[in-house]
């Protein structure tokens, strides 16, 4: 019998808003020392495949939600030769709703967010990595940090958290007031611009003001955007960095499904805030928003939104077309940009010799044309801004500011043109 | 390796990344990103052509219609099928959609052209009549025959199934709400349909029982 799955709290949203314009697609890349060998990697996956069968899923149609079902059919690896982040073709992927792409020495997985979520697809890509390299037959001892595909396939791996973490505190959530958002001319493609430095220098930078390195990256691009966009503008409003965080560390689940929680970090920007203003605001917010009965309220209130008996039995066009509009009302609104940190990525020690650096590219969409996504490994700090719009001007000024404040050399790279 | 001046930055590429200014004569060989085609352009570009022919098609027979016979709208003869043959085109031909959905457009399509060219002759009602409910069987027998031939694609195709079952009784509809006086044609739809479920739940139960519970959840 087929296994299906419903889709989770949070998938749900990803799948109903998606468009042309809003993928819902993000990638996470690792940049091995080496080109890529296509056979091997092919055999990596199927390995890995086998034990993740959570990923190994198609959509199906319901009258009330659609949902995920067991997909038998084989993922072929890619040669990458699509923009970043685009839209998932079933048709192009056997049904599948993430995609493994090669291109040189880069590794990439793209996923569909109504499958899983940052984290989700990190262990799915450190997994498939691992066994790229068992494949070329190097000797790597797991130490736990990579799933190990002999186990069997774990029941809480597939579990929905938001429900089981759910509790029954009655909220009402305060109605968040709309943030600056970015406009400029618009472009089919994604463009991904990525800045690589040493992560010891951006912590001792960030340490130097005594905040974390999110706090410190977020406020120099709040900086960023207020130069570019709002200096010599009179109507001053909100800048609003929208910071997806990772529930796993606040609530013990094992789950490979979305569950992260987004939080809205902001400060209206004036001619006398200086950048130490700024980091001393954000941290403070980040840390009391980030916190566990914080997050909790915003999960309760969310899974409430889904489980109202009258929103239940509404058939599906007629929800999704609500939710469409909730979505570009209050989420897409509330916030000027996002910026997701999927932190250091930790590995078995041996891999670390193969491994160049990583890249996490977040899609942009139409109120949010420009995103940015951070990761690190092996001393090698990669933040990676993806725009659907011609202007680089907040991109450049972040990155000059970046070098003003912390003094670190800075290198770049691109996918428009050389 | 070289410095942007203007951005603070380093690159390896000919151009800076940020503002563009080129940093070196020399061609830069990278290895990080692939030049890009876009094959979807070219599917969307034929697509509008055929969009333009209709638009083309339609408003130059209107115009023609209104200035020689204005009393005799005989422009609905020629909307119809040009209608039609762009969603063939379009959609039927030129998309990657699923043949099922193809197969349920192609109904409601034709349905929909024959009954602008009934009511443009004369509105006898021939198309409601005979013409939909025989359409409706013809098209559910494909299904089925899809389905029988290939057995395995049978869960792909039972959603679309469902729907030419529940398009198999809007005929009875058309007759209770006295769009159509030809009971025979309805009724052998409505039977034909029924049969079909039958079918389905006598000989696939417990997949069709797994099916439902799935598409109805809630």
């Amino acid at each position: 019998m087929e296994q299906w799955y419903k889709i989770d709290n949070a998938g749900k949203i990803f799948h109903a808003v998606s468009d042309p314009a809003n993928s819902s697609v993000f990638r996470v890349a690792m940049i091995m020392k080496s080109p890529v060998e296509v056979d091997k990697l092919q055999r990596a996956l199927d390995n890995v495949m086998k034990r993740l069968p959570m990923f190994a899923v198609k959509l199906g149609k319901g009258i009330f939600w659609d949902f995920l079902v067991e997909n038998d059919k084989k993922l072929f690896v890619q040669k990458e030769h699509r923009f970043p982040c685009a839209p998932i073709d079933p048709i192009e992927t056997n049904g599948f709703l993430f995609r493994v792409l090669y291109y040189e020495k880069r590794i990439a997985v793209e996923f569909f967010h109504s499958v899983t979520d940052g984290t989700g697809a990190l262990e799915f890509l450190k997994a498939l990595v691992y066994h790229y390299l068992l494949e070329q037959h190097n000797q790597i001892e797991n130490d736990g940090s990579v799933l190990d595909i002999e186990d069997q396939p774990n029941t809480y791996e597939l579990d929905d958290s938001y429900f089981n973490y759910k509790s029954d505190h009655k909220v009402k959530k305060p109605r968040e007031g709309h943030a600056f958002q970015i406009k400029g001319t618009p472009i089919e493609e994604t463009i991904v611009v990525h800045g690589v430095m040493k992560s010891s220098d951006i912590r001792t930078a960030a340490k130097a003001h005594g905040v974390t390195i999110t706090a410190y990256i977020t406020a120099v691009l709040i900086v960023a955007i207020y130069y570019e966009k709002l200096l010599y503008r009179s109507r001053k409003e909100e800048i609003k960095i929208a910071i997806p965080v990772n529930l796993r560390k606040m609530f013990p689940s094992k789950s490979l499904r979305n569950f992260f929680a987004v939080v809205n970090v902001g400060i209206h920007v004036g001619e006398y805030t200086t950048l130490e203003g700024i980091l001393e605001e954000i941290s403070k917010q980040l840390q009391r928003k980030a916190e566990k009965e914080a997050l909790q309220l915003g999960l309760n209130h969310h899974v409430k939104l889904q489980t109202m008996l009258a929103a239940r039995f509404v058939p599906n066009f007629i929800k999704y077309y609500a939710l469409r509009y909730g979505y570009k009302s209050y989420g897409e609104r509330t916030k000027t940009m996002t910026l997701t940190n999927l932190g250091n990525v930790q590995l078995p020690e041996k891999m670390m010799p193969h491994i160049e650096h990583m890249e996490m590219v977040m899609y942009p969409t139409k109120k949010s044309p420009v995103n940015g996504g951070i990761c690190s490994i092996n001393d090698q700090f990669v933040i990676t801004f993806a725009r659907t719009i011609e202007e680089a001007d907040i991109i450049r000024t972040f990155f000059q500011e970046l070098t003003k404040t912390s003094g670190i050399d800075i290198e770049v790279y691109s996918n428009d043109g050389g | 390796m070289h410095r942007c001046r203007n951005c603070s930055v380093w690159t390896a590429q000919q151009h800076c990344p940020l503002c563009k200014r080129q940093l070196t004569e020399e061609k830069a060989s990278l290895d990080t990103y692939p030049p890009y085609h876009l094959d979807s352009k070219l599917r969307n570009l034929k697509q509008r052509v055929f969009l333009f022919i209709a638009i083309f098609i339609i408003s130059s027979s209107l115009l023609i219609n209104l200035l020689t016979t204005p009393n005799e709208l005989w422009v609905f003869y020629i909307v119809g099928p040009v209608l039609y043959a762009l969603l063939c085109i379009n959609h039927t031909i030129l998309s990657k959609a699923h043949a099922g959905s193809k197969i349920i457009f192609q109904v409601l399509a034709l349905s929909a052209m024959l009954i602008v060219i009934d009511v443009t002759a004369g509105a006898t009602r021939w198309s409601v009549h005979y013409v939909i409910p025989f359409l409706v069987i013809v098209a559910t027998l494909i299904v089925t025959i899809i389905i029988l031939r290939k057995p395995m694609k049978w869960r792909e195709y039972l959603g679309y199934m469902m729907t030419m079952i529940v398009l198999g009784f809007m005929p009875v509809l058309l007759f209770l709400s006295t769009l159509s006086y030809v009971l025979w044609p309805s009724a052998i739809t409505a039977l034909y349909a029924l049969l079909t479920f039958i079918g389905m739940v006598l000989f696939a139960n417990k997949t069709m029982k797994n099916e439902i519970v799935r598409r109805f959840h809630f």
